[in-house]
């Protein structure tokens, strides 16, 4: 974007919300809003604590094993829904049902079979983000051009070399789309598993700041969150961005 | 060979052309050898290395030829190859593949919706009608392919057999 002249490089406007939150932070409006400067210093503190590394090292790890299992489920699950009409049938109405549930709602039943430690919270984790990386990986299955199928096919492809050198290639970029928001869904799902379930990780920090008013704490960790959020988001969607060259090319 | 090529947008020329030989276990190093002679045999040499989308039209069937060919079968099926292609490239590859034929012992089955394509390569026209799908005739035409490529279309033979298949499909055409 160009003002006045100046190429702005890209997000300047969280400068302006910056100095806005840093604004209303002095003026004194609530105690909930302390000053943005006051958050990076207290971040600064914080981050080389022992009880935040154990969060973060905790969190992390749930994290990833949920995202790990939710894409090693969910692509080929959704890859074999968008190929066969009757795994579609079977598994469809599921997926919809909890793809529009409100999982935390579930929570309380995991707990009961998986119990309170740490397998629930990546159980949870993981059952945010499948559903959405499922029908991802099916519809980018289901709008693959026939002709490249029949190609293997006539060349005498097995079914596994089709499912691994075709099916997967060609919905590559609706299983990475998936795959990114299933991660932003993750995050979702693993700071309440961590609230529900078992204090833990970040989840607990979350608790014990807000319960003491720490408010500085507060959003140092919250911004420490969406900040991790947004840069594996980012990943994917740059991975996302070197596959579209040939999405619209299929 | 297909109509829309079917060509994986996300592998290079190269591998493209290696991919029936990919699918049949040939190992990398043989396959892409192979690959190699039968990308500069369509007259891709240099292309290697390039994408399918920097391609134009004519250029990916010339890849979907090779590829075709280099599995070395012993029959081609062609699914209106060149139907997606434009004029002077499609006389181009006409021309082309009458010397391919005369070169390759193998058996093309050449499906096309042109009439003059289908006289103009053919030796023998076998003519589909639907409901119910059946052949409802063979046409073998006798002198064509001793004639030199630039004459067959002002052979008289040729626009004899032309105007007989026009004639028999004409009745089925509302």
């Amino acid at each position: 974007m160009h003002v006045l002249g100046f190429r702005l490089p890209g997000m300047s406007s969280l400068i302006l919300w910056g100095l806005l939150w840093e604004a209303v932070g002095h003026s004194g409006l609530t105690f909930f809003l302390p000053p943005l400067s006051d958050v990076v210093a207290t971040f600064f503190a914080i981050v080389g604590t022992a009880a935040f590394q154990k969060a973060l090292s905790e969190t992390a790890q749930a994290f990833f094993s949920g995202v790990f299992s939710a894409v090693a489920i969910g692509i080929p699950v959704g890859i074999l829904m968008g190929k066969s009409r009757l795994v579609d049938e079977l598994l469809l109405p599921w997926v919809n049902i909890f793809l529009s549930a409100p999982l935390t709602a579930l929570v309380p039943v995991l707990m009961v079979l998986f119990g309170f430690g740490m397998k629930s919270i990546v159980i949870t984790t993981a059952l945010f983000a499948v559903w959405i990386i499922i029908l991802n990986a099916r519809a980018g299955v289901m709008q693959i051009n026939r002709s490249l199928v029949e190609m293997a096919q006539s060349f005498g492809a097995t079914p596994w070399a089709a499912f691994t050198k075709i099916y997967f290639w060609a919905a590559l970029p609706e299983i990475l789309g998936g795959v990114r928001i299933g991660v932003i869904r993750a995050v979702k799902g693993v700071i309440i598993g961590q609230l529900l379930i078992s204090i833990v990780g970040f989840g607990a920090l979350f608790e014990l700041y807000s319960a003491n008013f720490l408010m500085s704490h507060f959003w140092a960790v919250l911004v420490v969150l969406f900040a991790l959020a947004f840069t594996v988001s980012e990943v994917f969607a740059a991975l996302e961005r070197r596959v579209s060259y040939y999405a619209a090319k299929r | 060979m297909f109509q829309d090529f079917a060509l994986l947008p996300w592998a290079t020329v190269l591998r493209n052309v290696a991919f029936g030989l990919e699918l049949r276990g040939v190992g990398v190093s043989e396959r892409e050898a192979i690959a190699e002679k039968y990308i500069r045999n369509v007259g891709l040499g240099g292309f290697e290395k390039s994408f399918p989308h920097e391609l134009s039209g004519g250029m990916r069937q010339r890849v979907g030829l090779a590829r075709a060919l280099a599995v070395d079968s012993e029959v081609l099926l062609m699914d209106e190859p060149f139907s997606a292609v434009d004029e002077q490239t499609r006389r181009k590859f006409q021309e082309d593949l009458l010397g391919l034929v005369a070169g390759e012992s193998k058996t093309f089955l050449f499906v096309t919706h042109s009439i003059e394509e289908a006289v103009y390569v053919s030796d023998q026209i076998a003519i589909l009608l639907p409901r119910p799908s059946r052949v409802s005739e063979i046409i073998r035409p006798r002198g064509l392919r001793a004639k030199d490529v630039a004459d067959i279309r002002r052979d008289p033979e040729y626009l004899d057999i032309v105007d007989q298949i026009w004639a028999s499909l004409r009745s089925y055409v509302e």
